[in-house]
Parts: structure tokens; sequence; C-alpha cells
């Protein structure tokens, strides 16, 4: 539970590298809105869809997790919780160093194919609520490395519920930077942004080391209680 | 009777076209693409349905991941849980009720159109699967059980329409390079008329204007040439990479770009009549025309279908004893992992590939069977015109017999010649054309291999006049004067000797020469290594024969008849092929396995011929052999696939052990890897060293593309992607 608030920080921070992939959806979305109250609604209505395809795909992520570490063959070999957790830690940790540049090898924001492209646009230029919510639920499955990272993280909670939260959480997180993109186009320098993305860079990191952390904290454990405080003994 | 095409991807679609405005889909996948891609609000709601059903499958998943959780963790139900469990289970069957309009309205829809027809397809296995789940469901509600799988409906309707729209997509792929040529003609162009130029859109030039192309540009009609000498590039439609030059009168193909200086055309057919126009036609009646491979793949999947349902009620029979849940499924899971969509597309779409490719690079098949069979040559004769020689014969001299009107023999010998497309009546018949001292001809007559005849108004009267070779001269009694006798013995065996003469006498001798190709040695070399054993059947002299085989370095066989290469043909390894112009050879061709006509640029067909090659030379072939040996490749491939996946997914799905969206999901991904497998050749085909092409999106006058970058390529290509 008590990463959530770290979770938060991430996909707010992290949503720079968002506006990379995403943003575009955005922007196009404040493009074709008639007021600024009404590109507020219909950004509010994307950023929903957002959230939902990823709650969803928390929950799924959480019973994967639960699923494979309670009856599994992969059980009786694996302690299942601390692998999740590890994985899912190194996972964000290496996503971390690589957008900071640490690694070496320069960070290629590459392009979906656009057969999500011509299937999103059709939805972002309709007016109707519900449409623009179906964008936000197409969008959501984009393939993005912070998603997965995050999704890890979700997976190694082994609960639907736990992991359907941090998702969401996630998801929140990122609501304000692209709502601020599709209304104001991008507010942020690219000097400042750099900067921003840096931090993010680094709070991915000490996010992963905390999962990392909890993952070998269940070594050692019969059967672990994901719901424990990893500093807590 | 040729079938209609698809509106979205263009290949053949079985369904009856009732009036020409509504657009025709061949698949529901093609439908769906079709309405991602257009604007208007019909195509909207198709998307906006995909979209909810998304939406409502979601939601069902959740729940269902929900209830799941409890069966896993075994908790001691109270009368809450209980209750909440139940009113999930109800949730589920809210929200899959939409799913099951939404999606499974086009499904019916479209199951009951090929059933009107009598065709039996995988969308009839969909809907029973589907519905047997669905029906199990709403009865284990009623009767108050828990198992319930409502999301197995969901999924499997979701999956199946995605997997329709990307095989829809990849379908288009296979005709894209063919229907991308269109795109690259110009939408107007510079018509002078009365001192002025005006720029007109292409449908509005007719016939006979005359329209100024500028250097860089594409020619876009088929037209003479009206000025001096120009060069053109003629590589889209031929395929060959050499420029070529046109003097003035020479025909120009629309598609054609112009790489010289201005040049200025005379239209010679209209716009939607043009070649590239007219060879996107073709590729289509290729395409739709029905050949064996096939029909024997439609008459495979016929009995699929049928076969399908009766195992399925095997498996539900067999495993009854472990209860009506666990057999329905087990059932289910049979019914949806059979594809018989990957037996039916695994021959044609391959097919289909190679037809488009081949014509993108100027070698148009006949049909499907034509690729198959060209695959499987084992021996190839050549004719020499075109393939060793250049196609270029000269008369080198004329002798015209003393005691009779020089130019009278002279312009009617002409006459005669300019009615046969044979190269030496052609060399003959080049040159000033005076018509009036000629002699009037009547009732000519074409006699392959020997000569024409025709009726001459003489000056003292009618009588019959001959141009051909000497043996046929001698045959129809002609005698030869005694000055001309003496130059037929002191002709070298370098010539071919053609005798014009009228009233059973030779007024004149032609001595006419062609030029050994040095190049085609290459292509020969090639074709050798390909396996194929190469032999020149000409009708020139013996000597000639034995000098163009020291030449060349194949065996060439001299003094043939048309008939007499049919012969030669028929005691060669079979199958084999023959290469000729496809009209002076029909006989040869029409009796070879795999005919092969050259410089079919002009009219696009021959009728003896499978295989019709636009360029005027044989490079082509050898690539047209490895296309046809790689498609025969790929349609083995397919076949064993869609049939080895066919016969283990059925067996392990009647063990009882697969779960029925696995089953579906692998459906899908079993046609779209046989799908794939057929792009792939395409792919391996459409960019070749051979042919050096630009990217499909040149909109720019120069032609070469700059080299780009992988990753700048990469940032491009979602452009090229959206062109529909």
């Amino acid at each position: 539970m008590m990463e959530l608030p770290l979770v938060f920080v991430a996909g707010f921070l992290g949503s720079s590298h968002c506006v990379g992939m995403c943003g575009p959806f955005a922007v196009l979305l404040g493009s074709t809105s008639s007021s600024l109250q009404n590109g507020f609604n219909r950004q509010a209505f994307f950023s929903i869809g957002r959230i939902f395809t990823y709650t969803v795909l928390g929950a799924c992520a959480g019973f994967g997790g639960m699923h494979l570490g309670s009856q599994s063959v992969v059980s009786e070999w694996v302690n299942v919780p601390a692998a999740l957790s590890i994985v899912a830690g190194i996972f964000l940790i290496y996503q971390g160093l690589s957008t900071a540049g640490a690694l070496g090898v320069g960070w290629k924001s590459n392009p979906a194919p656009c057969l999500a492209g011509g299937l999103v646009a059709n939805f972002l230029k309709s007016q109707h609520p519900s449409s623009v919510f179906l964008a936000g639920v197409f969008t959501g499955f984009l393939p993005c490395g912070l998603v997965y990272g995050f999704l890890g993280v979700a997976a190694s909670s082994q609960q639907l519920l736990r992991g359907a939260l941090t998702m969401g959480t996630f998801g929140l997180g990122t609501v304000p930077v692209m709502i601020a993109t599709g209304i104001g186009g991008g507010f942020l320098s690219s000097t400042t942004r750099g900067r921003v993305m840096r931090v993010a860079a680094w709070c991915l990191v000490i996010a992963g080391m905390i999962s990392v952390a909890r993952g070998v904290g269940y070594i050692g454990l019969d059967s672990p209680d994901p719901t424990d405080c990893p500093f807590c003994d | 009777m040729p079938n209609q095409s698809c509106s979205y991807c263009g290949l053949p679609t079985p369904v009856r076209q009732t009036d020409s405005e509504t657009p025709v889909y061949c698949c529901l996948g093609c439908r769906i693409a079709a309405g991602i891609i257009n604007d208007d609000r019909q195509s909207e709601w198709t998307v906006t349905r995909l979209g909810m059903a998304i939406f409502f499958t979601m939601n069902v998943m959740v729940f269902t991941l929900v209830l799941w959780t409890w069966n896993v963790h075994e908790i001691d139900p109270d009368a809450r849980i209980l209750a909440f469990r139940g009113i999930l289970r109800y949730a589920c069957l809210l929200f899959s009720t939409p799913v099951l309009i939404l999606l499974g309205g086009p499904l019916v829809e479209s199951t009951a159109a090929a059933l009107r027809e009598r065709r039996l397809t995988t969308d009839v296995l969909l809907l029973l699967g589907v519905a047997a789940a669905f029906g199990y469901s709403i009865a284990a509600l009623y009767y108050d059980s828990p198992d319930v799988y409502f999301e197995v409906c969901c999924m499997i309707l979701v999956a199946v329409t995605l997997g329709k729209w990307l095989e829809g997509t990849a379908k288009q792929k296979a005709t894209n390079a063919i229907r991308s040529l269109c795109e690259l003609l110009p939408t107007t162009a510079r018509v002078q008329r009365n001192e002025h130029e005006i720029v007109t859109p292409i449908e509005q030039v007719a016939v006979g204007d005359q329209v100024r192309v500028l250097p860089g540009e594409r020619i876009p009609f088929d037209g003479s040439v009206g000025g001096e000498t120009c060069v053109v590039d003629e590589q889209l439609i031929t395929g060959e990479s050499l420029p070529v030059t046109k003097h003035h009168g020479d025909l120009l193909f629309a598609g054609s770009l112009n790489v010289s200086h201005e040049l200025i055309l005379t239209v010679t057919s209209p716009a939607d009549h043009g070649t590239i126009a007219r060879l996107v036609k073709a590729v289509e009646k290729a395409t739709s025309t029905s050949c064996r491979s096939i029909r024997l793949a439609d008459r495979l999947a016929a009995w699929f279908v049928p076969l399908i349902i009766a195992s399925a009620i095997a498996t539900f029979a067999l495993h009854y004893g472990k209860g009506v849940q666990a057999s329905l499924m087990a059932a289910v899971s049979v019914v949806l992992i059979a594809c018989p969509c990957a037996l039916g597309i695994a021959t044609p779409m391959a097919l289909w590939v190679a037809i488009n490719s081949g014509a993108r690079h100027g070698v148009l098949f006949r049909d499907g069977d034509a690729v198959i069979r060209l695959a499987k040559l084992r021996s190839l004769g050549l004719d020499k015109t075109g393939t060793v020689t250049t196609g270029d014969v000269r008369v080198v001299s004329e002798r015209i017999t003393a005691n009779t009107n020089t130019s009278a023999v002279r312009d009617t010998a002409q006459q005669l010649a300019r009615s046969s497309t044979h190269p030496l009546s052609r060399a003959i018949a080049n040159g000033v054309h005076r018509i009036e001292t000629a002699l009037k001809l009547s009732n000519i007559q074409d006699h392959p291999g020997k000569g024409i005849t025709a009726i001459a108004l003489a000056p003292d009267g009618e009588t019959e006049a001959l141009l051909g070779s000497v043996s046929f001269a001698k045959e129809s009694g002609y005698t030869i004067p005694m000055d001309l006798s003496g130059q037929l013995e002191n002709a070298t065996e370098h010539n071919a000797i053609v005798c014009f003469g009228w009233r059973q006498e030779v007024k004149a001798l032609f001595l006419l020469q062609d030029t050994i190709r040095t190049e085609s040695r290459g292509t020969i070399r090639e074709l050798q290594k390909l396996g194929l054993l190469p032999i020149i059947l000409t009708g020139d002299t013996a000597p000639r024969a034995a000098e163009m085989q020291q030449a060349i370095g194949i065996e060439t066989i001299g003094e043939l008849l048309p008939e007499d290469k049919a012969q030669k043909l028929a005691a060669m390894t079979r199958p084999v092929g023959m290469v000729g112009d496809g009209l002076n050879d029909a006989i040869a061709l029409s009796s070879a396995d795999v005919g092969i006509a050259m410089d079919c640029g002009a009219d696009l067909s021959r009728e003896s011929a499978d295989v019709c090659l636009l360029g005027s030379t044989l490079a082509q072939l050898p690539w047209a052999i490895r296309l046809a040996r790689a498609t025969q490749q790929t349609v083995r491939r397919n076949l064993v696939w869609a049939i080895g996946y066919n016969a283990v997914g059925i067996c392990f799905a009647m063990s009882g052990n697969l779960n029925p969206i696995i089953a579906a999901v692998a459906m899908v991904g079993s046609s779209l890897f046989v799908l794939t497998s057929s792009l792939a050749l395409g792919v391996a085909f459409g960019s070749d060293d051979s042919v050096s092409h630009d990217l499909p999106s040149e909109a720019s006058p120069n032609n070469s593309m700059p080299r780009v970058a992988a990753g700048e390529a990469i940032a491009m290509r979602p452009e090229v992607e959206m062109v529909p």
C-alpha cells in the first residue's frame, strides 16, 4: 500500500515521456474542441478511458500474479511473489536508468504502428463523449514501457484489487500532464522537459528498488503476504 | 465465370453483386477495415460498434476474474459472498449481451448471406461455438449453477472480429503493389490547343490531343511521339531498368518516365484505357479467373465444416461422462479451433500475391495455374529473335531484277510487308512509303514460316504476288531470273533472304541481317543455373544456327518451321517452356507446357502465352521463374501448416484439455500465419536488385529518392501506411 503515492508521483513525472506517444492524441482532441470548457471535458473523458484500461489491465495482472503463485506448476519451483517483485523492480530500474541516459544507450521512442492511429483518430474527432472515452480505452492498450513496468508491480501484488489500484493510481498520475498537453499544446520548454524527464527517471529507479527490496524480503518466507510493508519485520 | 472483386482488397469475392453502387466485400474483415479508413457515418458506426464491444468485454473480464478469485481461494462462502457472486454473474450477462448484439450481429448477417448461396464458412462454426457457450451460461444462471461462460462468448467475438480486421488489412497489402501504380500517374496534363497550352485534368483529354511532358514527369497517356527522339524509362511497365530511346512515331506507354528533354506526345487512348489502367484490369482478371489450384482448395474447404461439426458432436458424446459442462466446453473448443479459412486461403493467397508482384515487375501471368506450371519447368525452348538477337533486322541490300519497274517492285514489296508483324517483314517495310507506284493489293494471306501472298493488280491484269522465303517461292512454282540467281549463290550465311515477285517470277531479293546480342549470354547463364536446359529453336539456315551456337554457347537448332518447333519441344524434358513473341510462333507457344511471350507492353496479353513479359528482353524471365518457384514453396508451406494445424488442434481439442478462448485465438493466429507467409513472398520479390524501385510515395519530379537512414525510414513509414 505504501508505494501507491510513489506510483502516483512516478506516473505524474513519467507522463512527460508519455507526451511523446500519447501526446498527439491529446493535441488532436484539443484542436477539434469547440471551446476551452469543451476541450477540458473531452480531455477528461479521454483520460478516464485510459485509466479504465489501465485499471482493467492491472486487475488482470494482479489475477495473473495470484494464479501464478497459488496452484500452478510454477509455484512448486519458484517463489512466485519474490520472483514477480524482483523482475518488476529490475524492469523499472532498467527503464529509469535508460531514460536517464545512465546506460549509454539513447532513448529511442518507437512510434506505434499506425493501425492504431487510424482506428483512434476516428474516435478522437467525434464530438460525442462516448467516442472520446472509447479513444481513451484504445490508447491505454498502446505499447509503453512505463505501463509494462507498473503492470509488473501490479502482478507482484498478487491481488486483483491491489493490482487494479496500482494501475489506476498510475493512470491518475498521468492525467494532469496529458490534459495540460491537450489544452496548452505543450507548456514545457524542451530543456525543462528534459530535466523533468531525468527526475522522473530517478523516480522510476527508486520505485524499482522498493519492489526489488520487497521481493528479496520474500525469499526465505514460506507464504509471504504481499500486503506487508517491505520495511517492517 | 470470373468472380467479383472486393472493393477493399481487390481480391476475388464469391459474393454476387446486385448493383454497381454498393461496395462488395470478400469478408467481414475487409468490411471493417474499409469502415475504419472511410469517413462517412455508416463506417463510423462499424468502428464504434467494435469499440463499445471491447469496453463491455473488459468489464465482463474483470467480473469473471473476481468470480475466479473466489474459486481459486476456496473461501468458505457466507451468505454475503454468495449473494455478491450471484450479482456478478448477472452483471456478466448484462454486459455480454450488448457484445453479442454488436459483434454477433454482423457475423450472423454474413453467415446468412453465405448460407443463402449454399456456402458453409468458418462463421458458421464461430456462431455455433458462441451460441453454445451463451446458451449454457444462461441455463446455468437459471438453474443457479456457479459455472458461467459469458467471458468465453465475449472474448471469442472480440478476438475473431479483430482477427478478421487484420486479415482484411493483410489481403489489401497483397494487391498494394499493383494498385499503387495508379497513384503514380499525374492528375493533370499540359494540352496544346491552338497555340495555347491548357492544364487539363487527365479525364478530359481526348484522343488526338497533343500533350507536353517535361523531363522527370510521368507520361499520363498512351501515345505516339510527336516531336523528335526522346528517352524514357519504362521500368514500371516492363521491369527493365535501362532507359529506352523512342523515335518519332514510336509508341509511349502511360506510366513511363520521361528522362530526356521535354517531349510532345499525341494521345492514342484516353486515361482510363492507358497501359497502367489496362495492367490493373489484367491483373484483376488473372486473380479472379478460377484456376485448378484454387478450385481444389475450395472443394477441400467445402466438406471441412460438416466434418468439424461431426467431430464436435462426437467430442460431446465422448466426454459426456464427465458432465454436461465439461463435454460442452470440449465440443465448443473443437468447433473454435478448426480453421477452414487457413485451408481455403492457403493456395489462393500465395498465387494472388505472386500475380500482383509479377505484374509490378513487368511479368503478367494468365492465372494462378500459370505460376505453378512455370515453377515446374525443366527445359526451355527459345526463339531466336529478341533473345539471342536484338530483334532489329535490317535490310542489308536489295537486288531487283532488270527489265522491270524498280520502284513499283520495291514499293509493292514494302506494301505487302507491312501487313505482317514478322521481324523480316517489318525490316522490309521500314523506309519511305510511296503508295502511288505500288500495285494495288487484296486478299492478303499469311503463311506462317513461309511468307505472304496476295492478289496484285498489275498493269496487265490480276496476278498472285508473293513475299517470302526462297523455298516458299520455289514450292509455289516461282522461277528465279538469271541475274538474281547469281546473287543467291553469292549471299553469305549471315543473311536471311526474302524473295518478292508476281506472276510466278521472282522480281527482287532482299538480304537481311540481324545482330547477335552479347548481353543475353548473362541471362542464358542464369537460366542454366536455375536448372533449365535452354535450347534455341530458329528458322534460320543451319550455318547461321551453328554460328549462333558458337557465339552463345547453347544448342541451337536451325531450319525449323513452326510445326517443327512444336515437335522439338515435345521431345525435350517435360515440362517444357517456349519463349517467343506469341504472334508468329503462336503454334509453338501453345504446344509448350508454358508459353512465354515477350514484348507484350503494348497489348499486355497474347492468346497463346501463359506468361507475358512486358519488356523486350529476356531479363525478367529468370526472376519470374524464381518467383514462381518461391510461390510453389509458399503454397506447399501454407497447405502443410493448414492441414497440420487443424489435425493437431482438433485432436487436442477433442481430448478435452483446450480452453475455448485459447482455441479461438489460435484459430485467428493460424489464418494470420498463412496470410503473413503469403505476404512474405511479396516482400521478398517486391524489392529486387535487378529492378530498382523507388518507395511508393514518390511525389517529387526527381525520380531518385535519396537514401535514408533506417531511423528516418521508420519515421517516414506512417505516412506511407496511411495512404489507402
